[in-house]
């Protein structure tokens, strides 16, 4: 939900690490962040459509699925317009299950996971996400800007919740590093203010997830005996757990 | 130690619920209820009958082992007792376990009571000298075993006892150091253990003693604020530094920790109980131990034996002013004191809980998994020449105010001293025949066998219920034969003069400081005995082929003997061959998991391999190739916790980084070992499987349960199982009703 804290990298690592858990063809990434940055974590280069022109066009979204060579299928958004862009977000916001929709269409993720990645703050796609999600991972930084925004994103939560009590949301902290004095206090304070509603696991900061994004792999592959590897393979193992719950 | 018995403590720790399969392996049935209701018979109570039934059991004991039965009689007679044992040994209690060292009394009983009788030879000639020479040396092994199992046929399962609400009750205690012979970094972290032990800290005062201190020793005083005691003018001995110190410390009780020893963060509390409950009590050992359970049950058997092998005690300042403080002149002065502590009438008691971190096997430098003897060897005293000096030195059995069961104890300990002799005999035996055509056992191999095997099953059987949870009996046998010649000299120097004793002493350091003299030592008369016996079995063999088919039987009979002892000798040569284990480092060391953060901000993920020491060892899960001197932060996980140091590369080869953790962290650090080592003992006083015995090989057994299913499913195959299924299920539900 907040912005600059890695959301899109690690939708894009942890599909590939939940893939290493669940085997080739039953994890899919959907992007909805007109950025459409997310193939790029997986190398594929030029797709032929998006999520958001085969929506415009009341296609079927399967045929927007490209597979990529990480076991993960990815949905681009798609190099649209920026009409294309206003007229999809008019439309996500006059049918509310309109994803939801969408993906059972199209059997994607029956079978499996389903991650999607969205821009941050509140926008018409968190609404769809909120729709039908099983679970919300929200991506967090352990410092101050992080730590600011917290209550507004409780506020959503409230909300929404409302709506979908039964709607799990759980924070996951990005780029830890224990040798910072802040980090480690801001990590210490959200695990004390937010209690078990912080995943078990925080991601390291680490080069190797920069570096893979450079080379255009998930980091599991780049360098699986890195530590953010290390805590991904941890973080999909949890997500698993906590989907079968 | 056995993997079930690891899992299960394991799951006790960490409270996982106990899965029936991993249950001590014995049986609770009807057996059970029989024993109890008799031993809870009325007719105990009544006058006179328990002298009646002693005196009628003994009629019939002396009537089973002198008759005297033909061949098939005899044959059935031992299938019957083999069997009932084979019976009863899955059953749990005390009461079953006395049953089976019963019958094996019968067994053996009867086996030497027909080798004295009936199968010596009838002339005076070579044959019966050394035919008696063997029955007495099957005698002497069969007392030990005797006495052995007597003493361990009760374990006293002795546990913590609590301490009074009331703080202000609670003994004050003065912690000796002596730091004789130990490192300095040993000695540090004996003294953080002593520190971090949880008692009211006016109570508790710990002092460092050295002959003539150290700088290094005196540093460390001042550093952890304790007092340090030296005695320059008259320097002693560990022995003596602690009688001096005795004179200038003020406590009621007394703790003497070694300087390589580190004690639990609850030890005293969770000693001391006992020390307040029992006035009468003059010392108290816990267990020396960490993993390895063996060599303390000495200890915590019926005897209550002096604890021979623990270093660490608490005592009583009256009453060992009383005997003259801790004896100096002896090389083990535990067991003398604990002696003179007895002899005076005080206890001596041994908790068995696990105190002293684990000594662990240092995972670098050894290449194969079981130590070579014979100084830390699990299973098996060394042996020291202790009770024997005991014998000379203070007389157990003169000493008018010793029980009958401490005299016993310290015979045990004797009889176990001569034990190398016995095994020479053993060995050499078959030879007298196989060579010199002499034959010391005059009876047929039918009868022979009919006699001796209940005799050995019997044995083997019993002494498995009884030590079968801590040793495997055949591996046991195996350590101490390879002990037995080398014990060899310094038995029969102490047994001719107590003097040598520091001698002996000096012996052994020497010993344990030279690697390749032990093996050398100990290898070559076996080599020696092994010669014999295969050019004995070569004899064998060619008498065998040679002579008439009448004599066959015989030369058969002594050609097994020949080729068991041939066996043995090869497996104790290739234990002797065996590298040496080596011991780096006394600590428990941890394998916590850890991540490395490099120059260029890269992580990975690694584990440490030495925690604590100060120059920690990394395992990386992929090479990484760092000059030494590089800055790397290390960050060490517990459970969720993290930890980051800064740290220095000191050197990195073969997939082991060596890092030395930055000065200005090395307080923090210290103060994560600590707690990370501060926790209680990770195990429960009495282990759950303690009781478990394992007479039968893992790979006997799996086969047999292999054969069992197979031919189930066979038999299920042909439709006759679902009727038993059927009716077994409709016993259970008439039960249920009833």
């Amino acid at each position: 939900m907040k912005g600059g804290v890695g959301k899109t990298s690690t939708t894009a690592n942890l599909a590939a690490a939940v893939a290493s858990r669940l085997g080739p063809g039953r994890v899919s990434v959907v992007d909805l962040d007109p950025q459409n940055a997310l193939h790029w974590h997986f190398g594929i280069n030029n797709a032929p459509t998006g999520v958001c022109k085969q929506s415009l066009d009341n296609g079927d979204w399967a045929t927007a699925c490209v597979p990529s060579a990480y076991d993960v299928v990815c949905l681009p958004y798609g190099n649209v317009t920026e009409p294309e862009r206003e007229a999809f977000e008019t439309l996500l916001a006059q049918e509310p299950y309109w994803l939801g929709r969408k993906l059972q269409q199209a059997g994607i993720g029956q079978d499996g996971v389903v991650l999607i990645d969205t821009p941050p703050g509140p926008s018409v796609y968190l609404r769809q996400i909120f729709a039908c999600a099983d679970i919300i991972l929200i991506i967090l930084l352990a410092d101050a800007g992080s730590y600011s925004t917290i209550p507004a994103m409780e506020s959503w939560l409230g909300d929404i919740s409302l709506l979908r009590p039964q709607l799990n949301s759980v924070y996951v902290l990005n780029q830890v590093n224990k040798a910072q004095v802040l980090n480690r206090d801001v990590a210490e304070l959200l695990n004390q203010h937010l209690g078990a509603r912080v995943a078990p696991v925080g991601i390291h900061q680490d080069e190797a997830v920069s570096e893979a994004l450079a080379f255009r792999q998930p980091v599991l592959v780049y360098d699986p005996h890195g530590q953010a590897s290390h805590d991904l393979s941890r973080l999909a193992t949890w997500l698993i757990d906590t989907l079968n719950q | 130690m056995n993997p079930q018995l690891i899992l299960s403590l394991w799951r006790e720790r960490w409270g996982k619920t106990e899965d029936k399969v991993f249950k001590v392996p014995y049986l609770q049935g009807r057996p059970n209820l029989w024993s109890e209701s008799l031993l809870d018979a009325w007719a105990w109570s009544l006058p006179g009958v328990a002298v009646a039934s002693a005196l009628l059991c003994a009629f019939l004991l002396a009537l089973v082992v002198s008759l005297e039965l033909s061949l098939n009689s005899q044959i059935v007679f031992s299938v019957v007792i083999v069997g009932i044992s084979l019976y009863l040994r899955r059953y749990g209690g005390g009461f079953f376990t006395l049953v089976m060292l019963g019958l094996s009394f019968i067994a053996s009983a009867r086996y030497l009571y027909w080798r004295f009788g009936s199968t010596l030879s009838q002339e005076s000639d070579m044959a019966l000298v050394l035919g008696f020479g063997l029955c007495l040396a099957e005698l002497y092994l069969w007392l030990l075993t005797l006495v052995n199992l007597l003493g361990n046929a009760y374990p006293l399962k002795r546990s913590p006892l609590p301490l009074p609400a009331d703080r202000a009750q609670w003994p004050s205690i003065d912690v000796l150091i002596p730091c004789h012979d130990h490192s300095r970094v040993s000695n540090e972290l004996a003294v953080k253990a002593a520190l971090a032990l949880d008692w009211p800290q006016e109570k508790i005062k710990i002092f460092l003693l050295e002959d003539c201190p150290s700088d290094a020793t005196r540093a460390l005083a001042t550093a952890s604020n304790v007092v340090c005691l030296g005695y320059s003018d008259n320097p002693a001995g560990k022995a003596g530094s602690i009688n001096q110190a005795l004179r200038d410390t003020k406590s009621e009780w007394v703790v003497i920790l070694e300087g390589d020893s580190a004690p639990s963060k609850d030890f005293l509390t969770r000693v001391a109980g006992w020390c307040v409950s029992d006035a009468k009590l003059g010392m108290l050992h816990t267990a020396h131990h960490f993993l390895v359970p063996a060599p303390s049950t000495r200890s915590l058997d019926l005897f209550q034996s002096p604890a021979l092998s623990g270093s660490c005690a608490m005592l009583r300042r009256s009453m060992l002013a009383e005997i003259g403080g801790v004896t100096q002149e002896p090389v083990t002065e535990q067991a003398h004191t604990a002696l003179k502590l007895q002899a005076a009438g005080y206890g001596h008691a041994c908790i068995g809980f696990a105190k002293i971190e684990n000594p662990s096997p240092n995972p670098n430098p050894s290449p194969s998994p079981s130590p070579s003897p014979p100084h830390q060897m699990p299973g098996v005293d060394p042996r020291t020449p202790a009770p024997l000096e005991v014998f000379r030195v203070d007389h157990p059995f003169s000493g008018n105010t010793l029980r009958h069961r401490q005299r016993l104890a310290f015979l045990q300990e004797m009889l176990q001293f001569y034990y190398p002799v016995v095994r020479l005999i053993f060995f050499t035996a078959p030879l007298a025949y196989l060579l010199a055509g002499v034959n010391i056992i005059q009876t047929s191999a039918g009868l022979l066998a009919a006699y001796a095997l209940p005799h050995l099953v019997q044995g083997y059987m019993a002494q498995a219920r009884l030590r079968g949870n801590t040793r495997f009996p055949l591996r046991a046998e195996l350590w101490q034969t390879l002990l037995a010649l080398y014990l060899l000299v310094p038995t029969a120097i102490t047994a001719l003069r107590t003097k040598f004793s520091q001698w002996i002493s000096a012996f052994k350091s020497q010993e344990i400081a030279k690697d390749d003299a032990f093996d050398g030592l100990v290898a070559w008369p076996y080599a020696i005995v092994l010669g014999l016996n295969l050019t004995g079995f070569m004899a064998g063999m060619f008498q065998f082929f040679a002579s008439g088919s009448e004599r066959h039987g015989l030369a058969l009979f002594y050609l097994l003997w020949a080729g068991y002892n041939f066996l043995l000798l090869v497996a104790m040569l290739a234990v002797a061959e065996e590298s040496r284990h080596i011991r780096g480092h006394i600590r428990r060391q941890s394998q916590l998991p850890a991540t490395l953060r490099l120059p260029s901000g890269r992580y990975i993920s690694c584990s440490t391999r030495n925690f604590p020491e100060n120059c920690l060892a990394l395992t990386p899960r992929v090479p990484v190739m760092l000059k030494a001197g590089t800055a790397v932060n290390v960050s060490i996980f517990l459970d969720y916790r993290e930890f980051v140091f800064p740290a220095q590369v000191a050197s990195d080869q073969e997939n082991v980084l060596w890092i030395t953790i930055e000065s200005a962290m090395q307080t923090s650090y210290r103060a994560l070992a600590t707690a990370v080592f501060s926790r209680g003992p990770d195990w429960p006083q009495w282990l759950p499987a303690q009781d478990a015995d394992h007479p039968f090989p893992a790979w006997l057994k799996n086969s047999f349960n292999a054969v069992r299913i197979r031919t189930f499913d066979a038999i299920k195959r042909l439709g006759k199982i679902p009727n038993l299924a059927v009716l077994g299920g409709w016993r259970k539900n008439k039960k249920k009703i009833k």
